[in-house]
């Protein structure tokens, strides 16, 4: 890496001064070893991936404001002349201990907030009543990592203060670089250099559509505009520029 | 107005981050790798995608490659050459032959569509911009066409002159193409011998022709030897002119020199009445869902449907960031209390500034006009005095600290102090928005319907996929 780079990276790097290759290894400690974690950064770091990978058994929850609280915790359903109780997602993971990934937990409406606030208290004092009448505790194992792309500021001070962690990954998961770069020499690195300038940075999820396409052998330009669209050009040229070796390597 | 698009120049510096800005096309490129803490500049046509943008935008990537590899010369090595009394054209029109075949031999296209002028050539050109533009055109597209013109303006380059064109720009495409770092010693000897073959006899001789590679090529090389914290904003600046304006920012830039902000007060007077009292505030939606008053049984009913057969009642979501307005002269008749209500009754608990220099145009003031569900009074608003703009960076500064989404609403014509316009201010303005991530919207009106149009979405996203029922 140049000079100029390791000299942008002087400013507060917390996984280099807590002496981890990067934060995502941070990320990773996290989840295995605290039962509530707050991860946020830009959309497409990895950030869902990390959680859900975490454990054997994951459920995955993608709030938004529309979602009902029923949705998450239970509600009634019929069955013939009879009605019975379906656990949501949250009850089956507090049940069974699993990992629950709530995404875009900024995006969750103020009930859902308001309802989460009892899935994520510490777990002696952590319980549901279900409508049912069932009092559901925590079981072993059950862990909540949230995700969001905005800043933990943006949650209601009673939720944000559950968790125990709060993770910013401004940057790509160290896994998704290395494998870009084992499908494709230095991409990885361009997909990675890219986030020093935020503002400009490559969605990591459209650099996997483009090195998908180019290796199912579509043209790299034709590649290139069906990813990146209006910056295909600008893209290819700074990767052309950088010295990235594409599979067919023909741009 | 055509949206700029977004080059990736972190990418092929390897670092970061950078100022981008546009300029026109005849304007060329210029770029500054960042260092320290400094903020690079990427500066190109990023209006227009014809293949001379294309073009001028890969050449900039090679520059700021060649620099993240160190193939290029040090400043010294530079700085050197001009003591040695050499023309900065030569200097610069035979590095950018290097960094073309830098591109060219890793597969970039788009560099050949360079063109070395535009308007045509005059039927007097000096021998030296003759010859620097013959070897310069070598490996472009239309350089056979571009070498004829020249030698038809040109009698007097023999065939000599030419063989020892051709042996120098060979050598230079042999550099970069075969990546290599530039050897600093062969470089200086080839440039004095083309110099002084060719002229000119004075490093001070300027022809309108040079000058655009010249400008470029002084931010490139010139901000790299103040090691002692030169921004390149404040090179750009201390150069003023050599600053193409960006688009849509382009009267207001015409001025040259320093111009400072304006001080500014900002004022919060009492915010005394609620924006819930606001008509059609309470306003609620339906929303159907699995919970509530048993209100869509269709949905319940019919095998196809969701089962959302439940409706509840929602307040309105809405903007809970910071607005801030330019009242400006330019602005000032976008701004009335009725606009502002509309605003409040769309976003009440939104914070609203207001912004505008004093009637003498050497200090501005900052009005809040409604923060956390409250608003001021319409006499307070009415009696406000606002002139000019005065005091946009301190103002954006204030923006910059509150809570996001920010949004600016101002035509982007930015002054200082007299109300008068200059390069630094605009640049202030760009670099501020760039790192608070502002928004700018033109006019008050638009940012309404922008809301507008944001809620319809929204309200369409409820209603959702149903089943038409004549298709059952």
């Amino acid at each position: 890496m140049s000079k100029a780079n390791n000299s942008q990276k002087k400013q507060w790097d917390p996984g280099e001064w807590a002496g981890v290759a990067s934060i995502w290894k941070l990320a990773e400690v996290a989840i295995a070893k605290l039962s509530r974690v707050f991860l946020w950064g830009p959309p497409g770091v990895g950030k869902s991936f990390l959680a859900f990978h975490a454990g054997n058994s994951t459920i995955q929850v993608t709030l938004a404001e529309d979602l009902t609280v029923q949705e998450l915790m239970g509600h009634w359903v019929p069955d013939r002349v009879e009605w019975h109780f379906h656990l949501g997602p949250v009850c089956r993971a507090y049940r069974d201990g699993s990992i629950l990934v709530l995404n875009e937990i900024g995006r969750a409406s103020g009930s859902v907030q308001d309802f989460l606030l009892g899935v994520l208290d510490a777990r002696g004092v952590a319980s549901l009543a279900l409508p049912n009448g069932e009092l559901l505790t925590p079981a072993k194992g059950f862990k909540v990592v949230g995700t969001s792309n905005t800043s933990p500021e943006q949650l209601d001070p009673a939720l944000r203060s559950r968790f125990e962690a709060e993770i910013h990954l401004p940057v790509p998961n160290t896994a998704l670089v290395e494998e870009l770069d084992r499908r494709c020499e230095g991409l990885g690195g361009a997909l990675a250099d890219s986030y020093l300038d935020p503002e400009r940075a490559l969605d990591p999820r459209r650099v996997a559509s483009f090195i998908h396409l180019v290796c199912q052998a579509v043209p790299v330009r034709q590649a290139a505009v069906l990813t990146f669209g209006e910056r295909a050009p600008d893209i290819l040229s700074a990767l052309q520029a950088r010295g990235v070796r594409l599979p067919c390597d023909n741009y | 107005m055509r949206q700029l698009l977004k080059p990736a120049p972190s990418i092929a510096a390897g670092a970061g981050p950078f100022v981008v800005r546009d300029s026109p096309e005849d304007a060329g490129g210029c770029c500054v790798p960042p260092r320290r803490a400094r903020l690079g500049l990427f500066q190109s046509p990023l209006s227009v995608s014809s293949p001379l943008a294309l073009g001028i935008r890969a050449h900039e990537y090679g520059h700021l490659a060649l620099w993240r590899h160190k193939l290029e010369l040090p400043f010294r090595s530079i700085r050197r050459l001009r003591w040695d009394g050499i023309h900065e054209v030569w200097i610069q029109g035979m590095l950018d032959v290097v960094v073309n075949h830098f591109m060219m031999a890793r597969g970039n296209r788009d560099i050949a569509e360079l063109v070395l002028w535009r308007q045509g050539l005059c039927t007097e050109l000096p021998l030296w911009i003759a010859a620097n533009f013959y070897a310069r055109a070598e490996g472009l597209k239309n350089a056979s066409l571009i070498r004829m013109s020249l030698l038809a303006r040109r009698a007097d380059l023999t065939n000599e002159d030419l063989e020892v064109l051709d042996e120098a720009s060979k050598r230079l495409a042999r550099w970069g193409t075969k990546m290599l770092p530039l050897p600093r010693r062969a470089f200086r000897e080839m440039l004095t011998e083309l110099q002084k073959r060719f002229g000119p006899d004075s490093p001070t001789v300027e022809h309108p022709l040079a000058q655009i590679g010249l400008r470029i090529a002084l931010v490139e090389t010139e901000c790299r030897e103040t090691d002692d914290g030169l921004d390149p904003e404040d090179y750009l600046i201390r150069k003023g002119a050599s600053v193409p304006s960006s688009v849509g920012h382009r009267d207001a830039r015409a001025g040259d020199g320093y111009v400072p902000w304006g001080p500014m007060d900002i004022l919060a007077p009492p915010l005394t009445h609620r924006c819930s009292n606001l008509p059609g505030i309470a306003q609620r939606k339906m929303v159907c869902g699995y919970n509530g008053a048993f209100r869509y049984p269709n949905r319940a009913l019919l095998p196809a449907a969701d089962g959302r057969a439940f409706g509840r009642r929602r307040t309105r979501s809405a903007h809970h960031g910071t607005l801030l307005i330019d009242c400006s002269g330019s602005m000032s008749d976008q701004v009335t209390h009725e606009r502002l209500m509309a605003v409040l009754k769309r976003c009440p608990t939104a914070t609203i500034g207001l912004y505008a220099g004093r009637p003498a145009n050497e200090s501005g003031s900052l009005l809040i006009a409604a923060r956390n569900g409250m608003h001021v009074a319409r006499e307070v608003i009415d009696n406000w005095a606002h002139a000019g703009n005065v005091v946009d960076g301190p103002a954006l500064q204030w923006l910059s600290q509150q809570k996001s989404p920010r949004i600016w609403v101002s035509d982007g014509a930015v002054t200082g102090v007299n109300d008068q316009t200059a390069a630094n201010l605009s640049l202030d303005v760009d670099i501020l928005t760039v790192k608070a991530r502002i928004r700018r919207v033109r006019t008050l009106s638009n940012y309404l319907k922008e809301e507008e149009e944001q809620a319809n979405k929204e309200e369409s996203k409820e209603e959702m996929w149903f089943p038409d029922l004549d298709m059952l």
